[in-house]
């Protein structure tokens, strides 16, 4: 979703120069050529997707155990254990310990886990329906919805996005629902510019113009020929926004703007540790949370990463 | 050059009113009562007791009329004359209150982000020189994990190394109480713009070692290399202004994150500025200030980009004579 | 290029270090003054030489103003006490009336008729004599202008006034006001009221300055800069004009010189911030804040540790408690909620027992023992609750204020009991603004959650939240029709009277109270105050924190 995320790629394609707003000459589409032997571009690679692979397992482990919360831990996430009270350290009840209330750390952890990932992937959901939709009718229609899109873009592009999300989520309160809600209509732009821009180029090949000539409807075209070929970006873009998305959200609710307790969130078991008292001596407080986080977006990052080098073996390729 | 320069700046003006419409209905969908935001709160306390003079009020501001066009074009209006509104929690104007800490944000964001270039660059340009060394990977690793890592948690794990345990700076605020020197306020500087800077260093990072391999391997490279020139020369007389040039835009893109960076370190260190103030307006939930804070940073990441544009076609002479796509 | 980076890195600490070293850890303090302390009131102290500052923050709430008007917080009422004066003060007692104003008074045998003098010494920040027609004006326009005017705390006091109830919204004076001469005057009230004189030294009830707000109308005092806290525009009384006018995060005094009651404060600067509580521990721990009230209790331990530090660990006199909508609720549900909160339990384990419990009744109260305690017992909740008209399927609304810890901390405990009862609870977290609304303004809630800051220093304290007119319509719905307005005469009788008769009066009012429970107090949370060991000589922090400065001239701050 924002240029944080997509590092280390360097307009290789048209599309992606609109992304970046760098003009490249027409027609030339540079190649990244490294001056490798063939093998080390293997063990390059190799170790690129090992990395990858990694990722894989790490997000799958944690929708995992998000998914089966209840068997890890016999503690509801929001019940308050009288017996053992507030601020306790970890025992063999409370792995974890005891929040400020009185809650299971590791149920809130766990939990929390679900917030993260339902936020991530229900937000690039709905932003990806909608970028789709609307790069494909810029590219499509062309001229003034095209011109009127990018101005678009560029506005929601021209406002920091945590600040636009602070500020709508706010309005509508704030909780899980307004944070995918409002990260999800903040979030379209790059997905659309990035379907718009895939759209162009495929424009101008001579695929499609043989295809117009056969007589082959526009819609079928759209959805047989353009869709297949724009889901590798698609596919990377997305995943980058999961991870920026959750980002966004443990921002949010560590913020107290985004999931409030008492329902659980990383970022929200991360409140509490602007106090020096809970920063030093209530470690198991914050610091799984922070692990968590940092864990799941690393992974995410590594996906991202391994997929895009699998849709675009260019830039690995020999000089 | 000129005609350059003119086109991006008219492109932007639709960006302009765009940032406003958005400003606009963030002030418009906040429940609460109209006037307690755009009416001089002295002027309204004499009000408040007759009804009648509520309603007449209400008409002269035009709250009865449809809120596209009429009410935004009003808005609008008041916004260019510099009349913001007033907030609902401090009862001063908007423009008061955010040019109280305008500057201490800019300060912070000045001073991350030239330390995050000066920081990055050169990182990308050894990393890239030195590729596939064990201190590419180091540093590679060091940059994704950053990459990864909410600020909040970066920012949190400094003050606890170097604040509380260390006592080398201090945990938070401008000012040791009592103080109000430059000195003192560069000592309250150091952490939060040492933790900017290095978590929008590590994408910059990246950027300037993918930029600068892809010069290093390009046809002129290796010419100059068969001519003979050294390394170095190399280097530092090709490789790098080619290099950098895509840097600047990076900067320029990398404005937004940064200031969304800036919002949360603000809220951790309590430093003064308009992050805190935003993150205070959406948790009283203050419609005009919501708004304020939208147009002032939309307009100067705006501002922000025009002037990278103009750097960048300084830099690259054939961008101000492509045709913009 | 290693090396560079540490270079860099290197050159980084030393400059962090050597501005650490430049900077000195505690603000620069005065030598001890030569003149004993607290003894001889004539002699100026020579310290006024050498600058004392002390930096002081209580953790709280605030409002960026000073008129009575809009004077509802501790922090608040801190700072009013140092810029203006009252006709008198109370001692760290809580009970032992002081003079300030006033240096003499008499009080008629039925508690109607107060006689003032004034010290004739008295003066204005702008020198202008502080006299009897400042005074009168004070009174009268606060009965001129209550209720409409008064937007936090009613002056009940000055209402009660012989006229003052019938110059509201007029321009006329109380009749019960009466100027013997420029430094006399004679007060007679409406009602018997033995408790005047102790309410009095309340800080809504500081004297202003006739000559300088004679025009004010009851709107302008919201925002006039007088009423906001402007330097050079506010003048009072008190020992300390402002030198940085109040702005949201706090405001800076210094000492008037040859200050008319004979001596100057030692302390010749007053840094007061209003910032987060974690801030403020942060501050105190690296030696840049002299005086912390209200420190939350579990930052204790911590800030032990620290040198130079000293704690004070008080039962506190706020109460919290739970305040029902007596439109929205019965009886029967009320004492149902009441029997299922089990509060040792969660003072222990969620408050780590720093709290002191409370009983059902207004605190100050004699513990009268036929008081029903509502001690844990889930079953007769549940049988009460079955009684009730309340229709379990119903949403049970608890709103609370979202920025306070103390509630965001405690309410999901509050909640978790009440859901163990049956009821189906949900937890409204707002910010100010749509929470005032919401509790003031509409019937959207079945309770809602708050902390008498001063309640427990009186059973007169909790009389303006009964009040049928005033916040007990408004927050907790009471209504004539169904004989709530009760409470409030019966404060007002036991006000009369004093000794055995008054007892019988509270007595009862205890048990209607403790019967209908129009609200449930809870319990009383401990009070952390953190200073720095420099301070001495009178100081003191009052259990009721928020009068903390009355004394603030036998204070002395050495190094």
């Amino acid at each position: 979703m924002t240029a944080r995320n997509d590092p280390d790629r360097l307009l290789t394609s048209m599309a992606e120069a609109e992304m970046a707003k760098l003009p490249v000459a027409p027609g030339a589409v540079q190649v990244v050529g490294e001056h490798v032997s063939p093998r080390r571009a293997a063990v390059k690679r190799f170790l690129r997707y090992r990395l990858a692979i990694v990722g894989v397992v790490v997000v799958l482990a944690i929708m995992i155990m998000a998914a089966l919360a209840p068997l890890l831990t016999p503690w509801p996430p929001n019940w308050i254990d009288f017996q053992t009270g507030a601020r306790q350290p970890p025992s063999p009840e409370h792995v974890l310990g005891t929040d400020v209330s009185g809650r299971d750390v590791w149920a809130r952890v766990l939990y929390g886990a679900r917030t993260s990932l339902i936020v991530g992937f229900g937000a690039v959901a709905i932003y990806l329906v909608i970028g789709t939709l609307l790069g494909l009718a810029a590219g499509y229609y062309g001229r003034f919805v095209d011109q009127g899109l990018m101005r678009f873009t560029d506005t929601i592009m021209a406002i920091p996005p945590l600040l636009l999300i602070i500020v709508f989520v706010a309005v509508l309160g704030p909780s899980i629902i307004s944070v995918i809600i409002v990260i999800g209509l903040l979030g379209w732009p790059v997905t659309a510019r990035l379907v718009r821009g895939q759209l162009l180029v495929l424009r101008e090949s001579e695929f499609i113009t043989a295809a117009h000539v056969i007589g082959v409807p526009d819609r079928t075209i759209l959805f047989r020929h353009m869709l297949p070929n724009i889901l590798g970006p698609l596919t990377v873009v997305a995943t980058f926004g999961v991870a920026t998305a959750v980002l966004l959200e443990s921002s949010l609710s560590f913020l107290g703007l985004g999931v409030r307790p008492p329902e659980a969130s990383w970022g929200n078991l991360i409140t509490e540790a602007v106090s020096p008292v809970v920063l030093t001596t209530l470690p198991w407080q914050w610091v799984p949370a922070a692990i968590a986080i940092t864990m799941t977006v690393l992974s995410v990052n590594f996906i991202g990463d391994g997929l895009r080098d699998a849709i675009d073996p260019r830039i690995t390729k020999n000089g | 050059m000129g005609a350059y320069i003119l086109r991006r700046i008219l492109i932007s003006i639709p960006v302009l009113i765009g940032i406003t419409i958005i400003g606009f209905i963030a002030l418009k969908l906040t429940p609460g009562d109209p006037l307690l935001t755009s009416v001089n709160p002295e002027a309204l306390a004499n009000m408040m007791t007759h009804p009648e003079v509520l309603e007449a009020e209400r008409r002269r501001l035009g709250f009865d009329q449809p809120v596209f066009p009429h009410q935004y074009l009003r808005w609008l209006a008041n916004v260019v004359q510099g009349d913001l509104g007033y907030s609902i929690s401090s009862h001063r104007p908007i423009v008061a209150e955010i040019g109280a800490r305008l500057p201490q944000t800019l300060l912070l964001m000045i001073v991350s982000l030239t330390l995050a270039v000066l920081i990055g660059v050169p990182i990308g340009i050894i990393t890239a020189v030195r590729q596939y060394s064990k201190l590419d990977y180091g540093l590679n690793a060091a940059a994704i994990l950053l990459a990864s890592t909410p600020v909040f948690v970066f920012a949190l794990i400094a003050i606890y190394v170097f604040a509380v345990n260390l006592h080398w700076l201090p945990t938070g605020q401008l000012h040791t109480v009592g103080r109000n020197d430059a000195l003192d306020l560069a000592h309250h500087l150091i952490l939060p713009a040492a933790v900017l800077a290095i978590i929008n260093a590590a994408p910059l990072v990246r950027y300037t070692r993918a930029s600068m391999l892809e010069v290093l391997n390009a046809e002129y490279v290796t010419t100059a290399r068969a001519k003979g020139l050294s390394n170095r020369l190399v280097i530092v007389r090709h490789a790098f202004r080619n290099g950098l040039i895509p840097v600047i835009t990076i900067v320029a893109l990398l404005i937004p994150e940064a200031v969304a960076g800036a919002v949360i370190t603000e809220q951790i260190f309590a430093w003064n500025g308009m992050g805190q103030l935003a993150v205070k307006a959406a948790g009283a939930r203050d419609p005009s200030m919501m708004m304020g804070i939208i147009l002032i940073t939309g307009v100067a990441v705006l501002t922000a980009n025009i002037i990278a544009d103009i750097g960048y076609a300084i830099a690259d002479p054939r961008v101000a004579y492509d045709r913009a796509k | 290029m290693k090396s560079r980076f540490a270079a860099v890195l290197g050159a980084i600490v030393l400059i962090a270090s050597a501005c650490q070293a430049a900077t000195p850890s505690t603000a620069p303090s005065a030598a001890p003054p030569s003149t004993a302390p607290s003894a001889a009131p004539a002699s100026v102290a020579p310290s006024a030489a050498v600058k004392t500052v002390l930096r002081v923050s209580r953790i709280s709430d605030f409002l960026p103003s000073i008129h009575p008007v809009n004077l509802g917080t501790g922090n608040q009422e801190l700072m009013a006490d140092i810029v203006f004066s009252g006709l008198v003060d109370v001692d760290k007692d809580e009970v032992t009336i002081l003079p300030d104003l006033a240096t003499k008074w008499t009080v008629s045998p039925d508690a109607t008729v107060y006689t003032f003098n004034l010290n004739p010494a008295a003066v204005w920040s702008d020198g202008e004599p502080v006299t009897t027609d400042d005074v009168i004006y004070t009174i009268a326009w606060g009965a001129q202008n209550s209720p409409t005017a008064y937007k936090q705390i009613p002056v009940d006091m000055w209402v009660n006034v012989k006229g003052g109830k019938a110059a509201s919204g007029t321009k006329t004076i109380p009749e019960g006001l009466k100027k013997l001469d420029d430094h006399t005057i004679e007060i007679t009230l409406e009602r018997p009221d033995a408790t005047f004189l102790r309410r009095i030294a309340g800080a809504v009830y500081y004297i202003l300055p006739e000559h300088k707000l004679k025009d004010l109308t009851g709107e302008e005092a919201l925002t006039c800069p007088f009423c906001l806290g402007t330097v050079g525009v506010t003048i009072g009384s008190g020992p300390y004009d402002f030198s940085q006018s109040i702005s949201a995060t706090g405001a800076t005094f210094t000492a008037k010189k040859n200050y008319w009651k004979g001596k100057d404060s030692q302390i010749s600067e007053l840094v007061y911030k209003i910032q987060e509580s974690n801030v403020s521990v942060a501050q105190l721990a690296a030696g840049e804040l002299d005086l912390t009230i209200r420190v939350p209790p579990a930052e204790g331990p911590g800030l032990a540790k620290v040198p130079g530090l000293k704690q004070l660990n008080v039962p506190g006199v706020g109460i919290f408690n739970i305040n029902f909508n007596n439109n929205n609720t019965d009886k029967a549900l009320r004492q149902a909620a009441a029997y299922a909160i089990n509060r040792p339990e969660a003072i222990e384990k969620v408050l780590g027992g720093l709290a002191t419990i409370n009983y059902t009744i207004p605190p100050g109260f004699t513990v009268y023992p036929d008081i029903n305690k509502y001690e844990f017992d889930l079953a007769k909740a549940k049988t009460l609750l079955a009684q009730s008209k309340w229709d379990i399927n119903k949403t049970f609304r608890l709103a609370l204020l979202a920025e306070d810890p103390n509630f965001t901390v405690t309410a999901p405990a509050l909640q978790q009991y009440l859901q163990a009862l049956g009821l189906k609870v949900e937890l409204t977290a707002l910010p100010t603004a749509p929470y005032s609304d919401l509790i003031q303004k509409s019937n959207d809630f079945e309770a809602f959650l708050s902390f008498g800051g001063s309640e427990g220093v009186g059973w007169y304290q909790s009389s303006i939240y009964y009040d049928c007119a005033g916040l007990g319509k408004t927050q907790l719905k009471l209504s004539a029709d169904r004989n709530e307005c009760i409470y409030t005469d019966q404060f007002n009788a036991a006000s009369a009277v004093t000794g055995a008769p008054q007892d019988e009066i509270l007595h009862k009012l205890a048990r209607d109270l403790n019967e209908n429970l129009p609200e449930i107090y809870l319990w009383q949370p401990n009070y952390l105050h953190v200073y720095t060991d420099k301070l001495g000589g009178g100081f003191a922090i009052y259990p009721n924190e928020r009068e903390s400065f009355q004394k603030i001239l036998d204070w002395t701050y050495t190094p």
